[in-house]
């Protein structure tokens, strides 16, 4: 009896320490809505690996967990930065040791820490914006060729509407699909955002990695529970913990997909119609014209009718005259 | 005596004298009968004609007025004066003498205008002709003119 006794004590302290400390109750993160479709979220086991300081796996760990192609692309470990990116940021100064007292689950946190820091490279979701002048009767045409260079980089449409289309490419060619719709007409207006979620994905990576660690260990409290109240309260508690689980590797394959595809709006505007410059040519200082000669000098018609009279034709018409 | 009947015919043919005036045909020229403008006409063969007409100095004017007054009637109806000179008859009444060219029946004619003045009347002497046969006839004609005698 007192061994079962020493027994019952010693779950009710692991209990106590595992609700109190590293497994206890977590505010889950606010998910952004993934309105697109990531083609290659990390597996939890690839996540996992990455936590524990390997490399990613990309084979999925079931069927559920496969969302889409897993690609080496698209695993946010591997995926170099993009020419021109911001440089990366150094990461938070990692506690290199734990004072004796610490509780045990802070010790896993830290080795986990330890463990995983040095692996994680910067993860960049970058949001470019381009508005582009065009001629009017080219909006098709344009928008088919951006869609195209879209899918020729690896990308993929977002979305669409008649004079605008969201692109989604891998972050390694965001700058060269950048540059190449540069070409496709006047450029209006374009930026560049640059979000660094490095911190993020790794303080989800250690939450997710410390509650693991505590589901299997109350998993193995579970083996030994000999009442039911036991079982009832550490099956009680191990759903909590599957629930936090499953939103922060959630929130990790969104923020995977969301590095490895950057997001690309081209919106178009009608090119203005050319104004027509009205080009003063400067007139050559001609010189005037000459004035019309004058006419001639008007004499006066004598009133005298002999006058008249003489003339060539009169002195040769022979005759009476 | 026949003789002296043909003597003056010819003189008379040859000097003729109308109200006055006195006027030494050219050789080879024939006088006009019954002219009413002219007082005097006479032409050659090859119809270079002279003529010569007498008026009233009236309104009356010195010759500067009247060789004016006909240079400006003839420039006026297309001649084109190509020289001007001072003449006298042969009583010394000063006259003014222009000579134009002009065509005629699309042939280049010679027409000389010549004026003289006195105070009763104003003697225009005409001579024109086709220029081929005008040259012939200039000296022949610028002594009749010369030789006038205004009476």
């Amino acid at each position: 009896m007192a061994f079962l006794s020493y027994r019952r004590g010693a779950l009710a302290w692991a209990l106590a320490v595992l609700t109190g400390c590293g497994a206890g109750p977590m505010k889950p993160m606010a998910m952004a809505p993934d309105d697109t479709a990531p083609p290659a979220p990390m597996s939890d086991r690839a996540a996992d690996a990455q936590i524990q300081g390997g490399a990613p796996v990309d084979a999925p760990a079931s069927a559920s967990e496969a969302n889409g192609p897993a690609t080496a692309t698209a695993a946010p470990s591997r995926r170099p930065s993009p020419p021109g990116s911001v440089p990366p940021a150094p990461g938070p100064p990692l506690k290199k040791g734990l004072p004796p007292t610490a509780p045990r689950g802070a010790k896993e946190v830290a080795a986990a820490k330890d463990v995983a820091a040095p692996g994680v490279e910067q993860m960049l979701i970058f949001t470019g914006r381009l508005d582009l002048e065009i001629d009017p009767v080219a909006f098709g045409e344009t928008l088919d060729d951006a869609v195209d260079l879209a899918v020729k980089h690896g990308g993929y449409i977002g979305q669409q509407t008649d004079t605008s289309v969201t692109l989604r490419v891998p972050s390694s060619e965001f700058r060269i699909v950048m540059r190449e719709l540069e070409k496709l007409g006047d450029v209006r207006h374009r930026s560049v955002n640059a979000q660094d979620v490095s911190k993020q994905y790794f303080d989800l990576g250690v939450r997710l990695k410390s509650l693991l660690a505590t589901r299997e260990r109350l998993q193995k409290f579970l083996d030994r529970a000999k009442t039911i109240d036991e079982v009832l309260r550490i099956e009680r508690e191990l759903m909590r913990l599957n629930t936090e689980i499953d939103t922060l590797q959630g929130q990790r394959r969104y923020l995977a997909a969301q590095s490895a595809y950057s997001t690309i709006t081209l919106s178009l505007s009608a090119r203005p119609k050319p104004v027509k410059k009205v080009v003063k040519r400067e007139k050559k200082e001609r010189p005037p014209p000459p004035p019309p000669p004058p006419p001639p000098p008007k004499t006066l018609t004598m009133p005298i009718p002999w006058l008249s009279e003489v003339s060539l034709d009169d002195l040769l018409t022979l005759g009476r005259k | 005596m026949k003789r002296l009947m043909l003597g003056l015919v010819i003189a008379t043919q040859a000097l003729a004298c109308t109200s006055g005036l006195h006027i030494d045909a050219p050789d080879g020229f024939a006088e006009l009968e019954e002219q009413v403008r002219y007082t005097y006409r006479a032409t050659n063969a090859k119809g270079v004609v002279l003529g010569v007409r007498r008026e009233d100095n009236e309104p009356q004017a010195d010759l500067a007025f009247w060789s004016g007054a006909l240079d400006a009637h003839l420039r006026r109806r297309g001649y084109e004066a190509i020289s001007a000179r001072d003449v006298a008859t042969k009583d010394g009444v000063e006259g003014r003498q222009i000579r134009y060219e002009r065509k005629h029946q699309g042939r280049q004619h010679h027409y000389w205008v010549t004026v003289f003045v006195t105070p009763d009347q104003v003697v225009t002497v005409e001579a024109g002709g086709d220029e081929a046969f005008f040259e012939d006839e200039k000296k022949a004609i610028q002594n009749t003119i010369e030789s006038l005698e205004l009476g």
